[in-house]
């Protein structure tokens, strides 16, 4: 476990001090600052609009970050040939990608942390008031972003940055709408093809069950069904990914 | 003890896409007993990083038998094991201290700062410790890459080309550390393009060429015994030219130079030099260089 830790821990220090990471971030504040613009045209619905807005930005960097540096993740290792160092000492497989995962989740985190934080003092500077129950959005994005950064994760094992970036991309939104078409196939009741589409509900990861946006923001009422569920399909999912792309990587030789 | 035992490998690498094969290494056999600094020499393409690649766990080797201490796991013989790459390259945003901290803690070992700094200072790098790695120049990294080789004190230190791309003092330094840590019991196997610094800190070498083990022994046994000439420097001799059936004179000024190709003739032509009034000024054996031996071994 140590050795998970501290290769998480270089992850995050080498990502962290990153002027890509910064420019995301400050791209992110900016956006932010922009939604004052929305206020004269939202026809009495400025807490709404602003609050979505919001909400969208710091989910949308959140998806760009993990997919963006999560599938060059191992691609940059190789190419800057920093993993011959790595491999060469007693560190398993299971232990370096895990590090890895890791890392880049505690950057996911200090990111959203600092972009929802932004957020909340934008909203408070336009709306006058600050909306605790906003933070049950965070709780869920965190969760949403641990099973993105191990799909990130799995995809860069097999795949190169650009391909594995695109289909990650694909994935998230595609794995938010299975959803649908498992209420379809219900709808249509056709043989043979309800397995055909469910296919995609039960192996995708279901990324729906991260989606409470609308629910925050019209103050509804969430069971602690789904925050056991957010929470424990998240990590259980992840943990899988893990363990495949761990076996992926120890198939690996770095020439 | 034998730290490294390698029998019958070989490493075929196949193109991705038309499955084309390449052979790395045919057949290599390699011993490194305990304490040894052993050279491994070879053209490029050789096999030579190859062969460390898959010692350090790299490469899978395609087929043979590899023991490090004799059947320890990968893992556990990895933890005495330290490795420097060719051309190593390392996180440009971490400090030289960070970084080496960070190497520690893969070996479960927790340098101190005090720790880190002198091992920085081991490599010449004490007034770089908070510098970034990213700003390093090639030669420093080379030495960092040194100071992490040897961060978990293994028994066992392999280095891809360590003295590549460092001024003839940090070369000197480099070797001056090598020849330290195995002073203090470490085995150590080095590749190198530089036959002189091979020459002259290895107990041992073996030559690779495309990807056999041609040619292995201690330098002695390479190069034999046998001098390539004997040169004698004397002066005060009168009619010099009458030395010429010896072997190639120079006459110069006031001193001659006499290249005498076999040993035996050598006490003659001393003796017959003194007997006609000369004085010796020097007889210098000039023994075959290793880099004349393996343009040689290539060359057949």
């Amino acid at each position: 476990m140590n050795k998970i830790l501290t290769i998480a821990e270089n992850t995050f220090k080498e990502a962290i001090r990153d002027k890509i990471l910064i420019s995301i971030t400050v791209v992110g504040f900016l956006l932010m600052a922009s939604s004052k613009i929305f206020v004269p045209i939202s026809i009495g619905q400025a807490p709404k609009i602003i609050k979505d807005f919001g909400i969208s930005i710091v989910e949308i960097f959140g998806v760009f970050i993990v997919i963006f540096i999560g599938t060059r993740i191992f691609h940059q290792e190789i190419e800057r040939k920093t993993i011959f160092s790595i491999i060469s000492k007693p560190v398993s497989a299971l232990e370096f990608v895990a590090g890895k995962f890791l890392g880049l989740y505690y950057l996911i985190v200090v990111v959203q942390i600092l972009l929802f934080l932004i957020f909340l003092i934008f909203s408070k500077f336009y709306l006058r008031t600050i909306d605790i129950y906003l933070f049950n959005v965070l709780y869920f994005l965190l969760f949403e972003f641990l099973l993105l950064d191990a799909v990130a994760i799995f995809l860069s094992c097999f795949m190169t940055p650009l391909t594995s970036g695109i289909t990650a991309l694909l994935l998230f939104f595609i794995a938010h709408l299975t959803f649908y078409l498992k209420d379809l196939t219900e709808l249509l009741k056709v043989p043979g093809l309800s397995a055909l589409m469910n296919f995609p509900y039960y192996v995708l990861p279901n990324f729906s069950v991260f989606n409470v946006k609308s629910t925050v923001i019209y103050h509804l009422p969430l069971s602690i069904h789904s925050y056991l569920l957010a929470f424990s399909y998240s990590l259980l999912y992840s943990f899988v990914l893990i363990i495949f792309s761990s076996f992926l990587y120890s198939k690996k030789e770095f020439v | 003890m034998k730290i490294l035992d390698i029998k019958s490998l070989v490493k075929i690498y196949r193109s991705p896409f038309l499955m084309k094969k390449s052979i790395g290494i045919d057949g290599l056999d390699l011993e490194i007993e305990e304490g040894e600094i052993y050279g491994l020499l070879g053209p490029n393409g050789a096999g030579k990083t190859t062969t460390l690649k898959i010692i350090t766990g790299l490469l899978q080797p395609t087929s043979g038998e590899i023991k490090l201490f004799g059947n320890l796991g990968p893992l556990e013989a990895r933890n005495k094991l330290g490795f420097l790459p060719e051309n190593p390259s390392f996180y440009p945003n971490l400090t030289g201290e960070e970084l080496l901290r960070f190497y520690a803690k893969l070996y479960n070992k927790n340098l101190s700062k005090k720790e880190a700094k002198e091992k920085l200072a081991m490599v010449g790098l004490e007034n770089n410790i908070n510098k970034r790695i990213g700003a390093y120049s090639k030669g420093m990294i080379q030495r960092i890459g040194f100071a992490q080789s040897i961060i978990g004190d293994p028994d066992f230190i392999v280095l891809d080309e360590p003295l590549s791309g460092l001024d003839p003092l940090g070369r000197r330094e480099i070797k001056d550390l090598i020849v330290e840590v195995n002073g203090k019991g470490k085995t150590v196997l080095f590749s190198s393009h530089i036959l002189s610094d091979v020459e002259a800190i290895c107990s041992r070498v073996g030559i690779i060429i495309d990807g056999k083990m041609k040619q292995i022994g201690t330098i002695r046994d390479i190069l034999g015994r046998e001098t390539k000439y004997i040169e004698i420097e004397f002066e005060e001799v009168k009619e010099p030219e009458k030395f010429k059936k010896y072997g190639e004179i120079k006459i110069e000024a006031s001193t001659n130079f006499l290249r005498i190709e076999s040993e035996k003739t050598r006490n003659k032509v001393v003796k017959e030099i003194i007997n006609k009034g000369g004085k010796i000024i020097s007889v210098i054996p000039v023994k075959r260089t290793l880099e004349e031996h393996f343009i040689n071994t290539i060359n057949e």
